[in-house]
């Protein structure tokens, strides 16, 4: 069994020494998977997310607006609301945010409406590795599909390296 | 009232290269947190000291998308004495960070029309959104391209109380 640091009462705790776990460009090579990523989407979240550009008449939070906007009665969630979801996708993979910030693109097309009641699995592979002006680039073909196994969000995530 | 908020502006109304408007925003600790909220992002990074602290970044930092909560198109078109006449529908959407947002930083925004072009006599616009520090250093920009529906958007009516 590993051997851990504890204190003098037999309590076990982290060992502050150790070097924080997260991937390295090194670490990562083409054809792995990401660890994919669920997120259940509710008609509280298109509401909440409305709230910051004050969107409270749109067919992504009100029912009759959708069936004109989409030409369903069914409120769809914001685009940016499902591209949002790659953020935390590519943070837990990473396992860490500053790939990500300092440099990371997300290249999202929409292809299918998102509703309230679907439960989104974000999904990738690495495609490719490049150098490039004193960076390190992972690419990854990214998507999300519903419960249905329907592709809702495709594209690249491309998450950087000093 | 301003012709556009009138009228609402239409797909022809507006060409490439127009600079629709410019925010200006000073970042608090409440707007990363309520960004996070927005987007149902739970990571701790975002709104807990304690836990930024111990992390790479030792501060709180903003996530990915934060341009997505406060430099949202149609807040840059209402900015503009802009509204838009018509549905629109997400089609795809470029986003990235360059750099981190931290609070305190003081943010310039702005937002042009970056593309518009005619496919399967579908109207799309795409619009470009650069947010930049105090130094002029660009953090975040983004493209996002939208299909411009000839379905008329309803607004809700503003009350009057003279």
């Amino acid at each position: 069994m590993e051997k851990r640091k504890e204190t003098k009462y037999g309590t076990k705790i982290a060992d502050e020494e150790k070097p924080v776990l997260k991937l390295s460009y090194d670490d990562i090579n083409i054809g792995d998977e990401l660890e994919p990523f669920t997120k259940y989407m509710t008609m509280d979240m298109a509401i909440e997310h409305g709230r910051i550009y004050s969107d409270f008449y749109s067919g992504h939070v009100d029912k009759e607006s959708a069936r004109k906007q989409f030409g369903v009665a069914r409120t769809a969630m914001q685009g940016a609301l499902v591209q949002g979801g790659f953020t935390p996708f590519m943070v837990r993979w990473l396992r860490s945010a500053k790939p990500w910030i300092c440099g990371g693109k997300a290249d999202i097309k929409f292809i299918m409406a998102v509703n309230s009641g679907m439960t989104l699995r974000y999904c990738g592979k690495v495609i490719e590795k490049k150098e490039e002006d004193g960076k390190k680039y992972v690419i990854s073909d990214v998507w999300a599909e519903n419960e249905r196994g329907e592709k809702v969000a495709v594209g690249t995530t491309t998450a950087c390296f000093e | 009232m301003p012709e556009y908020q009138e009228r609402g502006v239409v797909w022809e109304d507006l060409e490439i290269g127009d600079l629709i408007s410019t925010i200006h925003w000073f970042v608090t600790p409440d707007d990363i947190k309520k960004a996070a909220e927005s987007f149902q992002d739970d990571y701790p990074l975002y709104f807990d000291r304690d836990f930024a602290k111990e992390t790479e970044w030792g501060e709180i930092v903003a996530p990915f998308y934060f341009l997505d909560a406060s430099f949202r198109w149609v807040v840059f078109l209402s900015r503009g004495k802009m509204r838009h006449k018509n549905h629109t529908i997400n089609a795809h959407g470029i986003l990235e960070s360059f750099l981190p947002i931290r609070p305190g930083d003081k943010l310039v925004g702005k937002m042009w029309v970056d593309d518009k072009y005619v496919k399967r006599d579908r109207k799309f616009l795409t619009w470009r959104i650069e947010v930049r520090n105090e130094e002029g250093e660009m953090v975040a920009r983004k493209y996002w391209r939208s299909y411009w529906t000839d379905r008329e958007a309803t607004f809700p009516e503003k009350e009057s109380y003279m």
